[in-house]
C-alpha cells in the first residue's frame, strides 16, 4: 500500500546523482530497483520508494548531501535502523535516504563528566555494551535497542522501561552537531542560553534537519537492583495496582505490565519464566540502596496483594532477570508469531486514568472483534495496545487502523497524548488534529517552514497540513498607561490581539522581580494566580503562570508533594528567565502569542512525543516568544536540595533565535527592548539585569 | 515463476519487518546495507512472490550474499527462516540463469559417487603437492586460485583408507565421515574416531554420500534431495541408533533432513538420530584430554550454533579437560567461510573474516572449532595475518 504523495515526486537528475557519488563515493550511492525497494519500508505498514540511498561516513558529507538537496529542492530523510513504527522514515515524496549505518562510531566516553559523544548510527545497545565495563549506562532503553540507532532515538525522542525514573531521550541529550535543512551545520547544546534549541530539535522526526553527532548524558550503574515479578488473574487488578503504586510516590526504575496473550507469545520463544497461565504480570524494578529497595518493595507487595496478586516473587537470579527483560523487549516481535502483522499503538494517559483507559481500549478491541495484546510501560502511563492482524486482508487492515485511531482518541479524551515514545510519522498525522488546537498546529507548521521553507526535510511527517485559523474580532481599546494583569488566558489573548492590531509593543513580565519592561503596554502575569489542578495520583500540577513559586510550594507541602523549581517570583517568570533548572520538570504550557492566538503544548503525561516540544523554546525566552499563562509541572514525593548558581540567564540574539521569534511574534511586538539592546556595543547581561 | 515460490508466502509474511535481526547479520554489519540484510532478503523474496519486483533476477546479489548462517533466525522471535527462503529463491533464479556448469556437474554427477569423488580429489591434491598448482597459477581462475590458497598442504591419504582398523561394522555409532574432514583433515577425524571409541565403543565408518549441504546452499535443491534420498536409503538398510558427524556443518544439515524433506517419512527419524560429535560426547558423559593451562576460545560453526543452539557441549568438554575458556565476542558469528561463499564473495567474506580475527585476537587464546569450512577460512586468515594463534578441531584438542 503506497502512502499518499504529499509533494510532487522529486526529480533526480543524472547530474545530481554524479554529485552525490562525488560526495560519498560510487559504492555508497544506490539506485537499483531492488535497493530502492528495500529502503521503501520501515517497521510500520506503508511503503514508499526513495529515488536514491546514500551512505555518508562523516558529518561533512551529510552537510554536503543536504546542501545539494536544498539547492535542488529534493526531499531527504535520515534513516538509522529502520525500526520506526509509524512510517517516519519512508520517502512518501521520494528523494534521498541518508542512511546512517556507516556513521556508527562512539567518539568519546568521559565517565568523569558523565558524558559521551556518538555518531547517529551507533546502535543503542552497542553504546550500552561499551559503557557496561565502565560501570555506566545510558538511560533510554527502547525495546528495539538491539537494532535502533541513537540518531533515530533522538529523532523520535525515544523512551523505554527505564524512562519512568530516568526520563526519555530528550532528558539525556546534552548537545548535538546538527545539519539544518539548508545544509548549515552548527552545534546546539543545552548549556547555551536562550531558546533551548537542543530540546526543541529532539523529537522533530527529521523534519528540521539531521543530527550528525550527539553528546549524551551517561549515568553510573545503580549498585542494587531489586526485581519483582507478580501475576494477577485480571489485567484490571494489575493496572489498579500500578495506579496505587505510582500514587505512593515510590519511583521504580521500571514498572511494566503485560497481558496473557503477550506472556504466552513471549514464553514460546524465550522461556523466560513468565507464568503462562496468569492473565497479567507486572515486572517491577527498584534501584535505590538496599534498605530503601526492601522497604519500597514491601509497600509494593502489599499493594499488589491487596489487588489480588496471585504470586509475588522477588527471589530472582540475575540470569533469570536478563531472560525476563529479554522477554519483555521481545514482546512486540514475539506477537508476530500469532499473525504476520502487529500494529503497535502508543498512547499515553495520566497515571490516575490507567484503569479507565484499559477498560475502554479493551472495549474497542471486543467491539471490532480484534485480537489485542496489551503491553504497558504502566508506571509512566504509556500504553502499547498491539493489534494482531494480516495486512494481506485489506478489510481487516482497515478495521485495525480504525481501532488504533479510536484507542488514541481515548488517550486524548483522558487528557493524554497520541504518542508516548514512537512518534507521529505518517500514521498519526490525523490524530495530531485531535490533540492540538488549530492555532498550535499552525504554529508548528510555521516553525517547520522557517527552518525548511522548501519543505524538503522528511516532508509530510509529524506536522499535519493545516490552514491558518480564523482570527477573532477585536473589541474595545487599552486603558491609558496601566499595567494589564489579565485574569485568564482568554483575557490575555484579547489584550494581545488588540496590541497586534494597533502594532503596539508589549512589555511582558511576571512579578517584576527580574526586570521592569520599558514598553508602553505592560502585560503582567500577576492576575493569573491559581492552582488549576493537582493530580496527586499522577504527580502533576497545573498552575497559572503568575502563581508565586513559594505559594505553590506552600500549597503542595501539606499534600506531601514538591516541585523541583527554585528561586524568587512567579513560576512563569522563573521559567521564562531560566532562573532555575527546569528542563526535566515542565510537561506542558499554555502560551498566548503576540497575535492573541492561544497555543497549548504538552499534557499531563510523563512521556509525550507528539508534535514539536515547543515549550522548550519558551523556557529562557524572556517573554520574547509569547505570554505564558498556564504550566503543567511534575510533582515529587520528595523534595530535592536547591542547586547552586540559581538566577536569571540572559542571552544574545542570533539569527536562529530571530527566525524562531519571527514565527511566534511576526510583528516583533513582545519585549522588543530586550532585542534592541542587542547592538554591537550591546549592554552585557549583567548591565541589563541592573536595568531591570 | 513467481508461482513457484507461492508456497512460501505465509511463512515469508511472518516477518513483520521489526529489523531486530540486522545487527546480527555479518553481511549487514560489514556493509550497512539493507539490500545485504536478512530483512531485505526476506522482503525481496516477498516482493518476488507478490510480483512487485519487476524482475526476480534483481534480487540476485541480495540472495547470493547470504551466508545462510541462520544468525537472523536465531535472534528472531518469530523464527523467520530466512535461509530457507534464500535457498528457495536461489533455486528459482537458478532456473533462469543456471548454475556454473562445474558446480552442477559436481553436485549431480560426482558427489553421489564417493569413490569417483575420492579419485578426483586425490588427483587434484597430488597435482598440487607436485607443484602443479604453482606452475599453473597464472592460468587458474580467480576462484581456483583462492581455493588453492585455502589449502596449503592437502593430505594424500584420506580418512576412509586410514581408519578401516578402528571401524567396526554395524556398531551403535555410525560415523558420518564428512567430505571436508575426510579429504582435508583426516588426522582430526581419526582423533574423532578414537574419542568416540573411548566414549561409546568403536564407531562404524558408515557408507554414505555427501550430506547435500553444498548443492543446497547453491540453490540446487534437486541435487541436494538426490543425495539426501541416497543417504536415507542407506539409513533404512542399516538403521544405526546414532549417526555422529565431526563436521558441524554436516551434522547441522543432517539434523535438518526432517524439516527440509517433510514428504519423506524416514527423514524425521534419521534427523532424530543425528548427533554432532560434541553433543554425542557430552551426552555420553565423556571426560578426557589434558588441557590444563590451555587458554582456548571456541568458534561456533553456524549450522549447529545458530541452527540448533548447541553452544554448551563443546565448551563443557573443553572445560572438563581442564582448559580455561575465554569467550570471544560474537563467537556464533559466521567467519565468512560458509562453504564456497569465500570463493564467490571474496571481498565481503574477507571483511567478515577480519572482524572474526579481531575478536579472536582480543581473547589472546587459541581457537577451537568443529567444521571444515571454519578451519579452512579462519586458518587462511591466521596465516595471512601471520598471527601466533593456533587453530584446531575440537577432536584434536580433546585427544591431545
Amino acid at each position: 500500500m503506497m502512502a499518499s504523495q504529499a509533494l510532487t515526486k522529486a526529480r533526480l537528475t543524472e547530474e545530481i546523482l554524479q554529485n552525490l557519488k562525488s560526495i560519498v563515493g560510487d559504492e555508497n550511492v544506490l539506485t537499483s530497483p531492488e535497493a530502492l525497494y528495500v529502503y521503501s519500508y520501515d517497521a510500520a505498514i506503508d511503503k514508499a520508494s526513495p529515488d536514491v540511498v546514500v551512505f555518508p561516513s562523516n558529518s561533512t558529507q551529510v552537510a554536503e548531501i543536504v546542501r545539494l538537496a536544498h539547492k535542488n529542492k529534493i526531499p531527504f530523510i535520515a534513516r538509522g535502523g529502520g525500526t520506526n513504527l509509524c512510517g517516519g522514515t519512508i520517502a512518501i515524496s521520494g528523494g534521498i535516504i541518508i542512511q546512517m549505518s556507516k556513521m556508527n562510531r562512539i567518539l568519546d566516553i568521559d565517565t568523569k563528566k558523565g558524558e559521551c559523544l556518538v555518531e547517529p548510527g551507533v546502535i543503542n545497545l552497542h553504546l550500552q555494551k561499551a559503557l557496561a565495563p565502565l560501570k555506566f549506562f545510558y538511560a533510554p532503553d527502547p525495546a528495539s535497542q538491539k537494532a535502533c540507532t541513537l540518531g533515530g532515538n533522538v529523532a523520535n525522542n525515544s523512551g523505554g522501561p527505564r524512562c519512568l525514573k530516568y526520563g526519555v531521550t530528550s532528558n539525556h541529550v546534552l548537545g548535538m552537531e546538527w545539519v539544518f535543512p539548508n545544509g548549515e551545520m552548527s552545534w546546539v547544546g543545552i548549556e547555551n542560553p536562550g531558546y533551548d534549541l537542543t530540546g526543541f530539535l529532539v523529537g522533530s522526526e527529521g523534519t528540521l534537519g539531521v543530527a550528525t553527532k550527539i553528546r549524551l548524558r551517561i549515568l553510573p550503574q545503580p549498585k542494587n537492583i531489586m526485581t519483582a515479578l507478580t501475576s494477577f488473574s485480571s489485567l484490571e487488578d494489575a493496572i489498579r495496582g500500578v495506579e496505587e503504586i505510582v500514587a505512593t510516590g515510590i519511583v521504580p526504575c521500571a514498572l511494566e505490565a503485560m497481558d496473557k496473550i503477550t506472556i504466552q507469545a513471549v514464553e514460546a520463544f524465550v522461556h523466560a519464566g513468565y507464568p503462562s497461565q496468569a492473565e497479567a504480570v507486572l515486572l517491577i524494578e527498584l534501584d535505590e540502596d538496599e534498605e530503601a529497595n526492601r522497604r519500597n518493595m514491601r509497600v509494593i507487595e502489599e499493594i499488589c496483594r491487596k489487588n489480588h496478586a496471585i504470586a509475588f516473587e522477588t527471589a530472582i537470579a540475575e540470569s533469570q532477570r536478563q531472560k525476563l527483560w529479554e522477554g519483555r523487549r521481545g514482546s512486540y516481535p514475539a506477537l508476530a508469531r500469532l499473525a504476520p502483522n502487529v500494529l503497535v499503538e502508543d498512547g499515553a494517559v495520566p497515571r490516575s486514568r490507567l484503569v479507565e483507559a484499559l477498560k475502554r481500549i479493551q472495549e474497542i478491541g471486543k467491539r471490532e472483534n480484534l485480537r489485542v495484546a496489551l503491553i504497558f510501560h504502566a508506571g509512566d502511563g504509556n500504553l502499547h495496545p498491539q493489534i494482531i492482524f494480516d495486512e494481506r486482508n485489506a478489510e481487516e487492515t482497515k478495521k485495525v487502523k480504525r481501532a488504533g485511531y479510536e484507542m488514541l482518541k481515548v488517550c486524548v479524551e483522558l487528557g493524554g497524548s497520541i504518542s508516548g515514545e514512537h512518534g507521529v510519522g505518517i500514521d498519526k498525522l490525523e490524530a495530531m488534529k485531535w490533540l492540538f488546537t488549530p492555532e498550535t498546529l499552525w504554529l508548528f507548521r510555521r516553525l517547520k517552514e522557517v527552518f525548511d521553507p522548501e519543505g524538503i526535510a522528511n516532508p509530510g511527517k509529524l506536522i499535519p497540513v493545516v490552514g491558518r485559523p480564523a482570527s477573532q474580532e477585536i473589541v474595545g481599546d487599552f486603558p491609558a498607561s496601566v499595567i494589564l494583569a489579565p485574569k485568564s488566558t482568554e483575557e490575555a489573548s484579547r489584550w494581545l490581539r488588540m496590541a497586534s492590531h494597533q502594532k503596539r509593543a508589549v512589555g511582558i513580565f511576571g512579578r517584576g522581580t527580574k526586570r521592569k519592561p520599558l514598553e508602553t503596554v505592560l502585560l503582567s502575569s500577576q492576575g493569573l494566580n491559581a492552582v488549576f489542578e493537582h493530580d496527586e495520583k499522577n504527580f502533576t500540577v497545573v498552575v497559572a503562570a503568575g502563581m508565586g513559586l513559594a505559594e505553590l510550594k506552600a500549597f503542595l507541602k501539606p499534600r506531601g508533594q514538591f516541585v523541583r523549581l527554585w528561586g524568587e517570583g512567579s513560576v512563569g517568570g522563573i521559567l521564562a528567565t531560566r532562573s532555575s533548572p527546569s528542563r526535566d520538570q515542565v510537561l506542558g504550557m499554555t502560551v498566548v502569542l503576540s497575535t492573541g492566538e492561544i497555543v497549548k503544548f504538552g499534557a499531563k503525561v510523563m512521556k509525550n512525543v507528539a508534535g514539536y516540544d515547543a515549550a522548550k523554546l519558551l523556557v529562557g525566552s524572556w517573554g520574547t516568544l509569547g505570554f505564558i499563562t498556564e504550566i503543567i509541572l511534575k510533582t515529587h514525593a520528595r523534595d530535592a536540595a536547591s542547586p547552586e548558581g540559581l538566577g536569571p540567564v540572559l542571552f544574545e540574539f542570533n539569527e536562529t533565535f530571530l527566525k524562531i521569534r519571527r514565527v511566534f511574534d511576526p510583528q516583533g511586538l513582545l519585549n522588543p527592548s530586550l532585542i534592541a539592546k542587542r547592538k554591537p556595543s550591546a549592554v552585557s547581561g549583567q548591565q541589563l539585569m541592573a536595568d531591570g | 515463476m513467481a508461482g513457484s515460490l507461492a508456497h512460501l508466502y505465509d511463512s515469508v509474511a511472518s516477518c513483520n519487518k521489526c529489523g531486530y535481526c540486522l545487527p546480527f547479520c555479518p553481511t549487514y554489519v560489514a556493509t550497512g546495507k539493507e539490500t545485504i540484510s536478512p530483512r531485505g532478503r526476506v522482503q525481496l523474496v516477498r516482493a518476488i512472490i507478490e510480483g512487485s519486483l519487476s524482475d526476480p533476477m534483481l534480487a540476485e546479489e541480495s540472495l547470493s550474499t547470504c551466508l545462510l548462517c541462520k544468525a537472523c533466525t536465531a535472534v528472531c522471535f518469530s523464527q523467520v527462516p530466512t535461509a530457507d527462503f534464500v535457498v528457495e529463491a536461489k533455486r528459482l533464479l537458478g532456473e533462469r540463469k543456471s548454475l556454473p556448469f562445474a558446480d552442477r556437474f559436481l553436485f549431480r554427477w560426482i558427489l553421489p559417487h564417493p569413490f569417483l569423488f575420492s579419485l578426483i580429489v586425490r588427483a587434484v591434491f597430488l597435482a598440487k603437492r607436485m607443484g602443479l598448482a604453482w606452475l599453473l597459477r597464472p592460468f587458474l581462475s580467480k576462484r581456483l586460485r583462492m581455493a588453492n590458497d585455502l589449502v596449503p598442504k592437502p593430505p594424500l591419504v584420506f580418512l576412509r583408507s586410514r581408519a578401516r582398523k578402528i571401524s567396526k561394522p554395524k556398531s551403535e555409532v555410525a560415523f558420518f565421515a564428512s567430505c571436508g574432514m575426510n579429504y582435508l583433515f583426516p588426522q582430526a577425524s581419526l582423533k574423532s574416531l578414537s574419542l568416540l571409541e573411548k566414549a561409546g565403543g568403536p564407531p562404524w565408518l558408515w557408507n554414505h554420500v555427501c550430506c547435500g549441504l553444498p548443492p543446497h546452499s547453491a540453490g540446487d535443491l534437486e541435487a541436494s534431495k538426490r543425495l539426501a534420498r541416497k543417504n536415507l536409503k542407506l539409513f533404512e538398510k542399516t538403521q544405526p541408533p546414532y549417526i555422529v558427524a565431526d563436521d558441524s556443518s554436516c551434522s547441522g544439515y543432517l539434523k535438518e533432513y526432517g524439516r527440509i524433506f517433510p514428504e519423506d517419512p524416514r527423514a524425521k527419524e534419521f534427523s532424530f538420530r543425528v548427533k554432532d560429535l560434541s553433543e554425542f560426547l557430552e551426552e555420553a558423559g565423556f571426560i578426557g584430554g589434558n588441557l590444563k593451562g590451555a587458554r582456548l576460545t571456541y568458534h561456533d560453526p553456524c549450522q549447529i550454533g545458530n541452527g540448533f543452539g548447541l553452544f554448551s557441549p563443546p565448551r563443557n568438554l573443553l572445560r572438563k579437560a581442564g582448559a580455561a575458556i575465554v569467550e570471544m565476542e560474537g563467537s556464533a558469528e559466521c567467519c565468512g567461510g560458509a562453504g564456497t561463499y569465500c570463493l564467490n564473495h571474496p571481498r565481503l567474506s574477507d571483511e567478515i573474516l577480519e572482524r572474526k580475527l579481531a575478536f579472536i585476537r582480543a581473547t589472546k587464546a587459541d581457537v577451537v572449532t568443529s567444521a571444515t569450512s571454519c578451519l579452512l577460512h579462519i586458518g587462511h586468515g591466521i596465516r595471512r595475518a601471520n598471527l601466533s594463534v593456533r587453530l584446531a578441531h575440537l577432536s584434536e584438542v580433546l585427544a591431545g
